[in-house]
């Protein structure tokens, strides 16, 4: 639960180390290890990883309940758009995640906070990047922290 | 294939929220807000969203019972009535009328209260009559008509929304007033400035503009503070304390005693935030002040709410809308059953017993003497049967086994009597040790009244038909009347009895069934043509003057010491009511709230080496409970705060029956325990 | 944003009652649901016969949709009309879309809602497919609600601080839900206490109120029901209009439009997941 302290100072984010929940698609990424290996090196100590069986198993439950406990970002990783194991899970969680960022835009996290990239699972080089890019992106934004009221 | 929605009250807290009660083919299936209803505009709490759920409980007495044998066994309505008529007989000729006590219900209706009353007083002849009011608004109703001559709610709630401070203290306002704490944050959203002062962090304080966290039982000492500041500072109504009260100089010379740093001494207040609190309450244009047990369940609770009405007076808040002194009545019909005179000094309306005009009205109209002499009240009624000195006791719809304090006490009480007549909806700890139980009928199966805390009268209605063969409360006793040979019992509608009541009753008697169904009316309510009273003291106090009562501050009756050095406080939680005998068969209510826990401070956490959800024992030297801990900074460090409502860990078996003088109120707000880990047998 | 009280609105009851009336006449409905005025109150009643219409009052406004769904699940045959603003109709359409209410066996009586009606509930679609009582005044555009409007404008961190503000009012009455004849599911999320923490005041932020948003994106008609039940002012009929709108521009959808317009956050019918298409299954 909130507790307080100026948001805008705070979400200047300097020398912060983000904590991230990771969610991974077991089809493409099934080693937790092995994708905790590709986190930036300051996300991976603290990071929190599951497996799913598809990214369609993502509910919004899961990302609300990350940011509600204090987590700074949610990631979500799947196989490429055509390459789901169940033909369309990854369509389905990309929707659903678009529309959680617009849940989460409106009510006041920024949507950049909940990332999701569908990558081959053999192109390391580009998962990296994308991880790095979605947690350059949190930096930016700072801590997660409720307002006061 | 039958739909109906039928208007009714929620059977609940004060508030008195107009909700539907969905029928489909004869079953209660829902319920829905009203939204053009003033209280409810649209909204319900939790608990009136699920005020149907209980209602047709399995659980649910369903025939009358009698222990003839160590058990109760069902039996049939004219055996279980007679052999109470008989043993009501044979008591009162043996030992006398006054050997016989009666506690009435705040959940029934007007009515039955009435009704219930009148059989006290005519059939038995005794004032031994007296209810739950007792454990929480009796100093209100004796304070309040001390200082301004009555003692209920000033204004209204609607019109809390227009003040311009509002002054919570002593009220979990979100949680047990959830309409009041609505039109807190419609004024809040106008601008209004909102203080609250209790000593627990409350849900409410997050929105105060100003908290103030008082040690327990310390409310005359920051309340005649805040006068001695507001006089220093000249913030006070000259013009209103000279044209409507008298008393001031009296008043002066008292809080001139109350320096800045004694009150901070005894209270722990800061000055300057009770200044602060002082200069917007007092200069604001429209303040009023909300107040419940915290202010009430003292052995100063007489003194607190003097106090309060001093405060007011001083400020000249109070006689226009969005102000005045609130007292917020817990339960639905708390207000109506007190102003029924379902006790011991007074009739319908406040009239005084000892009286001779109003006795002899009532004389009159009922053909019969009515007893001289102020009966017991509820915890003297205990005490009284403990002693041997009450031989039988009549309840109606309260439960004393989880309600009064020092419950091993009043166990041995209730199982000394000769007979125990319990008459209720359910089985609970008060009807297992009774002689007879009669089987009533809960709010949606009865047509009646009941009087919300804003002296709103509202017609109950009737909306399924009686569970199993439950009667209703007033027909039973209308029944029991006949049979012991009583006149002017013999009633044949609710309707009947209120045109009864509205008869002898002056702030009553404007009021009809046909003008409530046009909507609610607020008393007093003279005639016909009156409209009703949103406020109180427009331009006279009900007394004429305001009278400035001085009070000086005592501390609490038990104060921590080595061998109990924590400080308990009791009250409420949101999702459960009273002793819970309907909101625990409430299948929402009970998933969100099954069992009682402790409120302990991280501090005090840390020194014991407990975590939430470890169990303790708590004890004091009535008794122990033990019950989960809950690891919260709403209480402050070395207090605890275990709520009323569960009956396996029943915070009153540690409460100090200690009274108030003048209201006989106990301390349920204040009383010492300690506190150990329970550590499970294999560990 | 608690209402006020609604002007009535004569012409539309009349109308409204002729379209009753005959069809109580024909007798091929059990009843007409609407709202009935009685001297204190405005409550939802089922009409049965034309004689009772008298007190028919179209100014009343409740999740009437609630109602027929529990009616028609009780009785197992006979058709229901019903007196529908545009939303109501919206949510039968939804409701119906599915599977939890036969249409079939609903006749809509159709309101046409008033400027004023429409800006209470910052609706952008007040009236229903066919208008047989009232004039429609057409669409709103939601911008032209100045809430929702202001909402929109705001930066993420203003309202970060303005939702933790008035949600932390929040006092779990589960009004929101029980008003909305959207929140039909049987074992409701919000209850269960591994995603909101039980008997918590305010209930666990932002999980509880997060949950049901998001739940409801693609099935929220924009009725303002749920912002009508919170006694403690969280104008949350504004949250759930602006996702609503957000729904449109993503995917070009709109709940309660057209019963055969599947959700997009639902598998797609031709080709299910695992390549089984409806038929087969």
């Amino acid at each position: 639960m909130p507790t307080g302290a100026d948001i805008e100072r705070i979400d200047e984010g300097n020398g912060f180390r983000p904590t991230l929940v990771v969610f991974h698609c077991r089809w493409c990424l099934p080693d937790s290890d092995y994708v905790r290996s590709l986190l930036p090196d300051e996300a991976r100590a603290d990071s929190v990883l599951h497996q799913l069986s598809c990214t369609a198993r993502m509910e919004a439950e899961f990302a609300i309940k990350a940011f509600a406990e204090g987590y700074d970002g949610v990631l979500v990783l799947g196989c490429e758009l055509g390459e789901c194991h169940y033909r369309q899970g990854n369509l389905l969680a990309q929707k659903r995640l678009s529309v959680l960022q617009s849940v989460f835009s409106l009510s006041g996290i920024h949507p950049e906070r909940l990332g999701f990239y569908w990558m081959s699972p053999f192109d390391e080089a580009t998962i990296r990047s994308c991880m790095r890019e979605f947690f350059d992106g949190v930096m930016n934004f700072g801590p997660f922290v409720w307002s006061t009221v | 294939m039958n739909y109906k929605t039928v208007m009714s009250v929620c059977p609940y807290c004060g508030c008195g929220c107009g909700l539907y009660l969905e029928v489909v083919d004869g079953h209660l299936v829902g319920t829905m807000p009203s939204n053009t209803h003033p209280i409810s505009r649209g909204s319900l709490c939790i608990k009136g969203w699920s005020a149907h759920e209980f209602v047709e409980s399995e659980d649910r007495l369903r025939r009358p019972l009698w222990k003839r044998g160590a058990n109760l066994e069902p039996t049939d309505w004219d055996t279980a009535l007679y052999f109470v008529a008989e043993r009501l007989k044979a008591i009162k000729d043996r030992y006398g009328p006054d050997s016989i006590g009666f506690l009435s219900s705040a959940k029934c209706t007007n009515e039955e209260n009435f009704a219930f009353m009148k059989f006290a007083r005519t059939v038995i002849g005794t004032n031994n009559i007296d209810h739950c009011a007792r454990l929480c608004h009796s100093p209100t109703v004796a304070g309040l008509a001390r200082a301004f001559g009555s003692g209920a709610m000033t204004n209204s709630i609607p019109d809390l929304e227009e003040a311009s401070c509002i002054l919570v203290t002593g009220s979990n306002t979100t949680e047990n007033h959830p309409m009041v704490a609505s039109r807190i944050i419609g004024a809040k959203e106008k601008g209004a400035c909102l203080i609250v002062v209790d000593p627990r962090r409350i849900h409410l304080a997050n929105y105060a503009d100003v908290f103030i966290q008082p040690r327990l039982g310390t409310d005359v000492a920051w309340i005649n503070g805040m006068m001695n500041i507001i006089i220093q500072e000249g913030w006070h109504n000259s013009d209103f304390i000279v044209e409507r009260t008298e008393g001031f100089e009296a008043l002066k010379e008292t809080v001139a005693e109350y320096t800045p740093d004694r009150v901070a001494d005894i209270s722990g207040v800061d000055t300057s935030v009770l200044k602060v609190a002082a200069h917007e309450y007092a200069l604001s244009p429209n303040s009023a002040i909300l107040y419940t047990m915290g202010i009430t369940e003292h052995t100063t609770g007489t003194d607190n709410v003097l106090a309060l009405a001093n405060l007011v007076m001083l400020t000249g808040q109070v006689g226009k809308r969005g102000s005045g002194l609130n007292p917020l009545r817990g339960q639905n019909n708390v207000q109506g059953s007190c102003d029924m005179g379902a006790l011991p000094d007074v009739l319908t309306g406040y009239q005084k017993i000892a009286d001779p005009v109003s006795r002899k009205k009532f004389e009159d109209a009922w053909g019969v003497e009515i007893p001289t002499g102020e009966g017991l009240t509820v915890v003297e009624l205990i005490d009284a049967a403990a002693r041997g000195e009450i031989k039988a006791l009549y309840i109606m719809g309260e439960n004393p086994m989880l309600s009064d304090p020092d419950i091993n006490h009043v166990r041995e009480a209730l199982a000394s009597l000769e007979l125990l007549v319990v008459q209720d909806i359910f089985m609970n700890p008060t009807a297992e040790l009774a002689t007879v139980v009669f089987p009533a009928q809960s709010y949606a199966e009865k047509d009646g009244t009941f009087t919300s805390t804003d002296r709103r009268v509202q017609l109950v209605r009737k909306a399924i038909d009686p569970i199993g063969d439950s009667r209703l409360d007033w027909e039973i006793i209308s029944r029991l009347a006949g049979i012991m040979g009583a006149k002017g019992m013999d009633y044949r509608s609710p309707a009947e009895l209120f045109e009864e009541i509205a008869s002898l009753t002056p702030s009553y008697a404007g009021i009809t069934y046909s003008r409530l169904e046009k909507g609610s009316l607020q008393w007093p309510c003279t005639s016909e043509e009156d409209p009703g009273k949103e406020f109180l003291h427009a331009s006279v106090f009900t007394r004429g003057r305001g009278a400035f009562v001085p009070v000086e501050w005592k501390p609490p009756n038990e104060v921590v010491d080595e061998e109990y050095p924590l400080y308990l406080t009791t009250g409420r939680v949101h999702f459960h009511y009273h002793t819970g005998t309907m909101t625990r068969r409430s299948p929402t209510l009970n998933r969100e709230m099954s069992s009682a826990a402790v409120d302990i401070n991280p501090d005090d956490a840390r020194a014991l080496g407990l975590e939430s959800r470890d169990l303790v024992k708590v004890s004091s030297r009535r008794g122990e409970v033990k019950i989960r801990a809950r690891v919260t900074d709403m209480v402050p460090p070395g207090t605890l705060f275990i709520p009323f409502n569960f009956q396996e860990s029943a915070a009153n078996a540690l409460t100090n029956p200690a009274r108030d003088p003048v209201a006989k109120i106990p301390e349920f707000k204040v009383c010492a325990v300690r506190m150990e880990k329970v550590v499970p047998r294999g560990r | 944003m608690k209402k006020a009280l609604k002007e009535p609105q004569k012409e539309r009851d009349d109308e409204a009652r002729l379209k009753a009336a005959s069809l109580l006449q024909e007798g091929t409905v059990v009843g007409v649901l609407g709202t009935r005025k009685l001297e204190s109150h405005l409550e939802p009643y089922l009409f049965t016969s034309p004689g009772e219409l008298e007190r028919l009052d179209s100014s009343g406004k409740y999740a009437i949709a609630i109602v027929a769904r529990r009616l028609l699940q009780q009785w197992s045959s006979g058709d229901l009309a019903v007196i529908a603003h545009g939303c109501d109709e919206r949510h039968l359409i939804e409701l119906a879309k599915r599977g939890a209410l036969d249409i079939d066996r609903v006749a809509v009586i159709g309101l046409a809602c008033t400027g004023d009606e429409a800006r209470e509930c910052h609706c952008v679609r007040p009236y229903t497919h066919s208008v047989d009582a009232g004039v429609s005044i057409g669409d709103v555009d939601y911008l032209d609600h100045e809430r929702l409007r202001e909402m929109e404008e705001m930066g993420v961190l203003d309202r970060r601080r303005f939702w933790t503000q008035v949600f932390n009012r929040c006092i779990k009455c589960y009004g929101c839900r029980n008003a909305c004849p959207m929140c039909i599911c049987e074992d409701c999320r919000l209850e269960e206490s591994r995603w909101v923490r039980v008997g918590e005041i305010p209930p666990e932020y932002p999980s509880f109120h997060l949950i049901r948003a998001f739940h409801l994106a693609d099935k929220c008609v924009g009725c303002g029901s749920c912002e009508n039940a919170c006694p403690m002012n969280i104008p949350l009929g504004q949250l759930h209009q602006l996702i609503r709108e957000d729904i449109k521009r993503l995917f070009g959808y709109e709940a309660g439009r057209d019963v055969f317009e599947e959700s997009p956050l639902l598998g797609d019918a031709e080709n299910g997941p695992m390549g089984a298409s409806r038929s087969e299954l």
